[in-house]
């Protein structure tokens, strides 16, 4: 009897013992059920546009470089950053590299699930532009690794990214190929995805990456290795469809930034769309609660910048002096000779004054992310031009930006040397792509080249303790980015390929 | 070796008979160490063999001459011995007996003597009416080997408890609590009440904790809550204590009103700056925010109880209610609690049954922020830095409006507004409930089966009023009328617990008597199966009504108007799972008490693993010797019992990254589903990058100890050493970031926690009479010395983010630091050593030096004494702790004088270094290296400590009092914990497990009044 009752309860015991350890989780969704058919693939697609973002370059760029400085509700953010520290151990380094490399993975993980999947009728244009759009966003995310981490971007022999196509797991471990392999997989990238994209017949959507995105991007990157025609053909390319206004206009311009809908149509190749609940909130970079002096700015625009932009606002009526600058900045007449400038001259940023049509609190600091705007393809066919010693090309291409935000018309410059002409391409681009995450690869690429380095304002340095204030273009520091320290201890394949100096 | 009674010499002893001479006839009432009456407890005349036993009152009656010594014999107490004289009544108290003492085994019961394993037992005496909330709190310093570091000032906060050291990095290291065979979790003491407790055995070594396989990893701390006892009457106890909570002082030297606006005045900065120095002489205001802030807490308890018990049941029935405020104004514990145990047999004992049902209810008011730089948010940051000239009573509505008033100055302000009209609550439901039957099938097969349920839920309230200023303030910038946020958040936690067990136990030998026989073997098979549900949801609503707001109703909330997506609420819901499966069996075999054998063997399946199935298989095995049983020793009058053990075994641990919830699907790639790009809803791989073969951290023990008794048991303990290795360290491993994280946590690495732990209790003084003069000291020590031993970088270290760092060869997280080195007297800059030994000004991470410090205590323990002499009686328990250190980071806060004018700072800054004044420890306020680009151990600061962690003072009510009232027992006290501390910390409580404390809540200093009343 006895021996009944144990067997009894064992077996009963022993049968259910299944359900407390073979445990799916509620809510799990695992590798086999993620992406079944094509419209998995034209969802997931949604996830690689939400990690590709501007913010953590806006970051590093607007507070290494001379952009800003320190703002009167500064609580010590970023500031061995804004002090001119950078090593491997940095976050930014750290942030970029990966914040890009968590783009390839996820867009690897998507082509790699899309080649598993064969589109039925009717959906093959919907399957051929997904895959276009995940070629893109990873060409772009390469783009960005490149452009921060490359060693010499003109010279295609020096070490360049970690390549891979092929979703990592914890046992990858790759070496950093060389800046002309990694040209390569971009160019690769671009070319698949813009027959894909003209197979399909996808139409421009701002919001989208697409055709002339592709080619604007293949211009940038074509110009970052000095292929000259490649960058031309595209950029013209671009511009075909694209084109700045012929004068400024405070109301259009300001409409861009403040993300109207529909404002700057001719200016804006791509632009990521940031909702209330996806994106970053570009304005708290530099302000805590929104664009006006009582909500606490964090950092402002670097004083050097903002006398470009006054001047340029006396002599031409410069609209981008009323547009990036808040009317509520409390702006001194004498910074230098302030006692404590940090309160006594704000000069709040306002280029990111938050979408009205999202509202609230949080709407006043989210704005889209100007991924691509119509401006660089003119700044590249300058330096192409400049590149030829085409100097007057160069100055129209220049004047072409100029006019486009100046009030009354432009004074053509001159240029007599190819120092001279770098080094107005690259102060226009100072101030029409301020605060876009532009300026650290801007002196990276031209600085030796113009002779310019970072220009910070003898005030502004008065508002930290290190002793750095300017930077010359030869220091390694503006030179590339370290690779971050975390990725040789976690990755053996790399050792002895840090960027030299570092 | 003494001799001792029990039921079968009772039954010899009967047979004899005696006569005696002069005899008087000699009655009295014996009594148990928890006040209750002894019955059946055996009074004999030493030297003789006459006997007797008390009755169900407790009371004996026999005749005795006047030379005579009775002897009163009880299991389990110590034996008594009187001198008869010219009493006619003798009443004997009578006190646990170190020997006999149950000790409780997982899931059995043996004795001191035939115990194999490394374990501690303490009763309620060591524990009840203790001024604090929190159980686990009460445990330091009174088990050695037991770490008990408490963080935090919140009444019944759950301390962190560690047994031998870290045996995990990322796991968990707390060990298993089992409450009446039931596994609870470590944070259901706030609902507990420390006054059910019957006592509390700790399990140490791998024999002990074995048999708990992968929960029993880092000990096991087994509760046993207090039963009735068949055949005795009603008995209702009530206890009532009343107390005060007080902060405890800091020592920052921080400056008054006066010293602080001539400081900013000489930097330029703040208030300071625009008065004269006149104004300064003249200025009335001086304010100290510790005192705003931190005020005295009052605090309740009391206690009902009632057990009896008839033929075949017998039950325990408890009532509690707490209340406890703590020093810092409004952050309160309150409390109820209800027990029932009941135990019941059939008229053959053959069929026994137990059930225990536990209810508590806690409400605690609590803060969000503590140990943040929030300081809105966090009143410790404004008592610690509160500027001294504002005036606390100028706090009115329109002082905090528009974004100015928001100011670091304005911080004491904001959070006494926040005090005034915000809410952070937790209410919490805990359910325990324990089944227990047992069969005897045969005289030797036992089946037995246990089941048993905790639920826990809780409900998390967080809410800012739409009155409060923080809320007009967002409200100010948002356009809206009113904000406000409302955040709630429910859980439910269900876990069960089921163990079937077959036991066989039988004695074999010569003797026909089976209590003669000599081999005496018990083998148990057991199947358990353990799952877990938990489940939770809450919103977070912005934007409230202040007509109708009401902290945590919902009735004032405004819904999404469609003017701003601000308003309206968000919704969040999780539901997890975990379970485990284990088979397991265990043999024990004594050899005439002198020798012991145990082992253990288990299969446990986890639902974290599926590499290898799942499957662990661990084993554990003992060896007892008692040489005081051998004949050499056994006439010995000095040695009572001298035992030796060793054993040796492993454990499992799947709890690999601490909560019992974590690391559930760590096997296998998981997509996540969000609102993603332009709002759309999509899905991405998570950022958890899948280890296929995880699988359990092993946890081998090797394990030495005497347990002995000396002198008449006068001088008893135990001495114990350990070797602890963890294995197969579930610990982080670096990876290539093209994955989406850095690091996975795979099982690579391993740590070791070599240790002694001695035990001492000497009775200096024995009363050889009723009220007589007895005064016992005890004392503990634990030397725990741990090693991380392997981690998986080629470097053979991890860093931590700083402070410390995982280094082969050294402490677990031990502090890693530039070593400070004083201020420069040429230049007033600071001075640091760099690797060679070099003084320099500068520093780097090359810098860093190990300190031999870290969180976890290297040598701890306690020590104390109680006495007691006539109706008085008084008790003092103290705990030291050494090895630990941290950042003070508010010393550091307070010395940075750049923050001049926004809040408070050291008058330690009037030493600063000037070219007339070289020589000090305060660096220049010029230097230019005050922020080094490495971390140094200028704040560190050893956080060890020595305390007066307990100490009590009380009156029995005198026998007169009691005879002629309802009272059968009584005693008032005056007692209090944490009434002195020695340590080097200027802050208020060096107790804090952390590597840097920045605006913490401080444990505060209670002193209680109380009375315990028998019925």
């Amino acid at each position: 009897m006895k021996k009944i009752i144990i067997a009894l309860s064992m077996v009963a015991l022993f049968a259910s013992c299944d359900d407390a350890t073979d445990i799916i989780q509620p809510g799990e969704l695992g590798s086999a059920a993620a992406f079944v058919n094509v419209d998995d693939l034209a969802t997931g697609i949604f996830g690689i546009y939400s990690t590709v973002n501007t913010s953590t370059e806006i970051n590093f760029s607007s507070r290494f470089t001379d952009e800003v400085a320190i703002g009167s509700s500064h609580g010590g953010q970023s500031i061995t950053l804004h002090e001119g520290v950078l090593n491997p151990n940095s976050d930014e380094a750290r942030n970029i590299w990966q914040g890009n490399y968590r783009a390839v993975f996820r867009a690897n993980t998507l082509l790699a699930a899309a080649a598993n999947i064969t589109p039925e009728p009717g959906e093959e244009n919907l399957y051929n532009q997904t895959i276009a759009e995940a070629l893109t966003l990873r060409a772009y995310a390469y783009s960005r690794i490149l452009a921060y981490f490359g060693e010499d971007l003109e010279n295609d022999s020096t070490l360049g990214t970690i390549v891979l196509d092929f979703p990592a797991d914890a046992s990858t471990s790759l070496p950093r190929t060389t800046i002309g392999d990694t040209y390569d997989f971009i160019f690769a990238d671009l070319q698949r995805a813009e027959t894909l994209f003209d197979g399909a017949g996808t139409s421009y959507d701002r919001f989208f990456v697409s055709q002339n995105f592709v080619r604007a991007l293949r211009a940038r990157v074509a110009n970052y290795r000095g292929d000259t025609s490649l960058a031309s053909n595209n950029a013209n390319a671009v511009l075909a469809n694209f084109s700045l206004p012929t004068s400024g206009n405070e109301t259009a311009f300001r409409a861009i930034w403040q993300d109207v809908p529909g404002a700057g149509a001719g200016e804006i190749i791509f632009n990521l769309d940031v909702t209330l609940n996806s994106g970053p909130a570009l304005g708290s970079l530099f302000n805590t609660n929104g664009s006006t002096l009582n909500d606490g700015p964090v950092f402002e625009m670097s004083r050097d910048v903002f006398n470009i932009l006054e001047a340029n606002f006396s002599s031409n009526g410069d609209v981008r002096r009323p547009v990036y600058i808040d009317i509520t900045s409390n702006i001194s007449a004498t910074p230098t000779a302030d006692l404590n400038p940090r309160d006594s001259d704000e000069l709040v940023v306002d280029k990111y004054p938050g979408d009205q049509n999202l509202g609230g609190l949080a709407g006043g600091l989210r704005n889209d992310s100007k991924v691509m705007r119509t401006a660089e393809m003119h700044f590249i066919l300058a330096e192409i031009a400049a590149r030829n010693g085409a100097f007057s090309d160069a100055a129209a291409q220049v004047d072409l930006v100029r006019n486009a935000r100046f009030t009354t018309s432009v004074t053509t410059p001159t240029y007599t040397s190819t120092q001279e002409a770098f080094a107005d391409i690259l102060a226009e681009r100072r101030i029409e792509l301020w605060g876009e995450g532009h300026r650290y690869i801007d002196i990276k690429r031209l600085g030796q080249r113009a002779n310019v380095g970072y220009d910070r304002n003898a005030v502004d340095c008065t508002l930290y303790q290190a002793p750095l204030c300017d930077r010359p273009a030869t220091d390694i520091e503006t030179q590339y980015m370290p690779i971050p320290l975390l990725e040789f201890t976690g990755n053996p394949a790399v050792a002895g390929q840090q960027n030299p100096g570092y | 070796m003494k001799t001792k009674l029990n039921g079968i010499l009772t039954l010899l002893l009967a047979l004899v008979v005696q006569v005696a001479f002069a005899q008087q006839t000699v009655t009295g009432k014996v009594i148990g160490p928890d006040g209750g009456e002894v019955i059946g407890a055996v009074v004999s005349i030493k030297g003789t063999s006459t006997f007797t036993t008390t009755d169900f009152d407790g009371k004996y009656s026999l005749l005795a001459s006047p030379e005579n010594v009775l002897v009163y014999s009880y299991i389990g107490y110590t034996s008594v011995e009187m001198i008869v004289g010219n009493q006619t009544n003798v009443d004997v108290t009578m006190t646990n007996n170190s020997l006999d003492t149950v000790v409780i085994q997982a899931y059995r019961k043996t004795t001191r003597l035939k115990s194999n394993i490394a374990s501690t037992q303490l009763n309620a005496s060591d524990i009840e009416d203790r001024p604090n909330a929190s159980l686990l709190q009460s445990l330091q310093g009174q088990v050695p080997g037991l770490s008990v570091q408490t963080s935090s000032g919140q009444p019944g906060a759950a301390p962190f408890v560690q047994l031998r050291g870290a045996s995990s990095l990322n796991g968990n290291t707390q060990p298993l609590y089992i409450i009446d065979g039931i596994p609870i979790s470590g944070d259901a003491f706030a609902a507990f009440n420390p006054n059910d407790v019957e006592n509390i055995t700790t399990l140490i070594d791998a024999a002990a904790t074995a048999i708990y396989g992968n929960r029993g990893a880092n000990g096991v701390i087994l509760i046993t809550t207090k039963g009735g006892q068949y055949e005795s009457p009603l008995k209702i106890s009530y206890n009532a204590t009343s107390g005060f909570t007080n902060f405890i002082d800091t020592d920052y030297n921080r400056f008054d009103a006066k010293g602080l606006l001539r400081f900013e005045k000489s930097r330029g900065a703040g208030l300071g700056n625009t008065l004269s120095d006149a104004d300064i002489d003249a200025f009335a205001i001086n304010t100290n925010w510790e005192d705003v802030f931190f005020q005295t807490g009052t605090n309740q308890n009391h206690n009902l109880s009632f057990r009896s018990g008839g033929k075949n049941i017998t039950q325990f029935t408890s009532i509690n209610y707490n209340e406890s405020e703590s020093a810092l104004a409004g952050r309160t514990l309150q409390r109820m609690t209800f027990r029932s145990n009941v135990n019941g047999k059939s008229d053959n004992g053959k069929f026994r049954f137990g059930t225990n049902a536990f209810l508590g209810y806690s409400d605690s008011r609590t803060q969000g922020a503590d140990g943040s730089g929030s300081v809105f948010f966090n009143p410790i940051w404004a008592a610690n830095n509160g500027l001294p000239y504002l005036d606390p009573n100028v706090n009115t509505s329109t002082l905090l409006t528009g974004g100015a008033a928001f100011t670091f100055r304005n911080a004491p302000y904001v959070n006494l507004d926040a005090q005034r009209f915000d809410r952070d609550e937790q209410d919490k439901l805990t359910i325990q409930l324990g089944g227990d039957v047992a069969y005897d099938i045969t005289d030797n097969f036992t089946l037995r089966y246990r089941l048993g349920l905790e639920v826990e839920q809780e409900n998390d309230l967080d809410t800012t009023s739409p009155l409060s200023a923080l809320a007009r303030i967002r409200a100010g910038s948002n356009v809206e009328p009113f904000e406000g946020r409302t955040q709630q958040n429910y859980f439910r936690d269900v876990r069960m617990n089921s163990n079937l067990n077959l036991g066989w136990a039988k004695k074999f030998g010569e003797a026909e008597n089976e209590e003669d026989k000599k081999h005496d073997v018990r083998v148990n098979g057991y199947v358990e199966y353990i799952k877990a549900h938990f489940e939770s949801f809450g919103f977070t609503q912005v934007g409230m009504d202040p007509r109708t707001f009401s902290p945590g109703d919902g009735s004032s909330f405004i819904d999404d108007n469609g003017g701003s997506d601000n308003l309206g609420a968000d919704a969040i819901a999780q539901k997890v799972e975990a379970g485990g499966f284990s088979v397991f069996g265990n043999i024990a075999y004594d050899y005439d008490g002198k020798y012991g054998f145990e082992a253990t063997v288990r299969r446990d399946k986890s639902f974290r693993f599926i590499y290898n199935d799942g499957w662990g298989t661990f084993y554990a095995a003992a060896l007892r010797w008692n040489v005081s049983e051998e004949d050499f020793l056994k006439d010995n009058e000095t040695i009572d019992l001298l035992k030796a053990r060793l054993s040796y075994g492993a454990v499992g641990n799947d709890r690999i990254s601490g909560g019992y919830y974590g690391a559930r699907n760590n096997t296998r790639q998981q997509f996540s589903t969000f609102n993603g790009y332009r709002d759309t809803q999509t899905f991405v791989p998570s950022s958890v990058v899948p280890v296929s073969d995880l699988r359990w951290e092993t946890v081998t023990t090797l394990n030495f100890g005497i347990d002995y008794s000396l002198f008449d048991q006068r001088l008893s303990g135990s001495l114990d050493l350990y070797n602890r290795v963890t294995t197969d360290l579930f610990a982080p491993q670096q990876i290539s970031l093209v994955n989406t994280t850095d690091n996975v946590d795979k099982n690579v690495g391993s740590v070791r926690n070599n240790g002694v732990t001695l035990t001492a209790n000497y009775n200096i003084v024995r009363a050889t009479k009723e009220g007589g003069l007895n005064v016992n000291v005890f004392a503990n020590g634990t030397f725990n010395d741990d090693q991380v031993l392997d981690v998986s970088p080629e470097s053979g270290r991890i860093d931590n983010a700083g402070l410390t760092v995982l280094q082969e060869g050294q402490r677990i997280n031990e502090f890693f630091l530039a070593e400070y080195a004083g201020v420069n007297p040429a230049n007033g800059n600071l001075l640091f050593r760099d690797a060679n030994g070099d003084l320099t000004e500068t520093i780097n991470n090359e810098d860093r030096k190990f300190t031999g410090k870290s969180v976890n205590p290297r040598f701890f323990g306690g020590f104390g004494f109680n006495a007691s002499y006539k109706n008085f009686f008084v008790e003092a328990q103290f705990a030291y702790v050494t090895g630990t250190a941290f950042i003070d980071s508010d010393y550091d806060n307070l010395l940075d004088f750049n923050f001049a004018g926004n809040g408070n700072l050291s008058a330690d800054l009037l030493r600063a270094w000037t070219p007339t004044n070289r020589v000090t420890d305060v660096p220049s306020l010029d230097a230019t290296n005050i922020n080094p680009a490495a971390n140094s151990d200028r704040f560190l600061v050893d956080s060890d400590f020595l305390r007066l962690r307990f100490a009590q003072f009380g009156y029995n009510f005198p026998k007169s009092l009691l005879e002629n009232s309802f009272l059968s027992g009584g005693r008032i006290f005056v007692n209090g914990e944490n009434l002195l501390t020695f340590s080097d910390f200027r802050g208020s409580d060096p107790e804090q497990r952390r590597t840097s404390t920045f605006n913490q809540f401080p444990t505060g200093r209670t002193i209680a009044f109380g009375i315990d009343l028998n019925f």
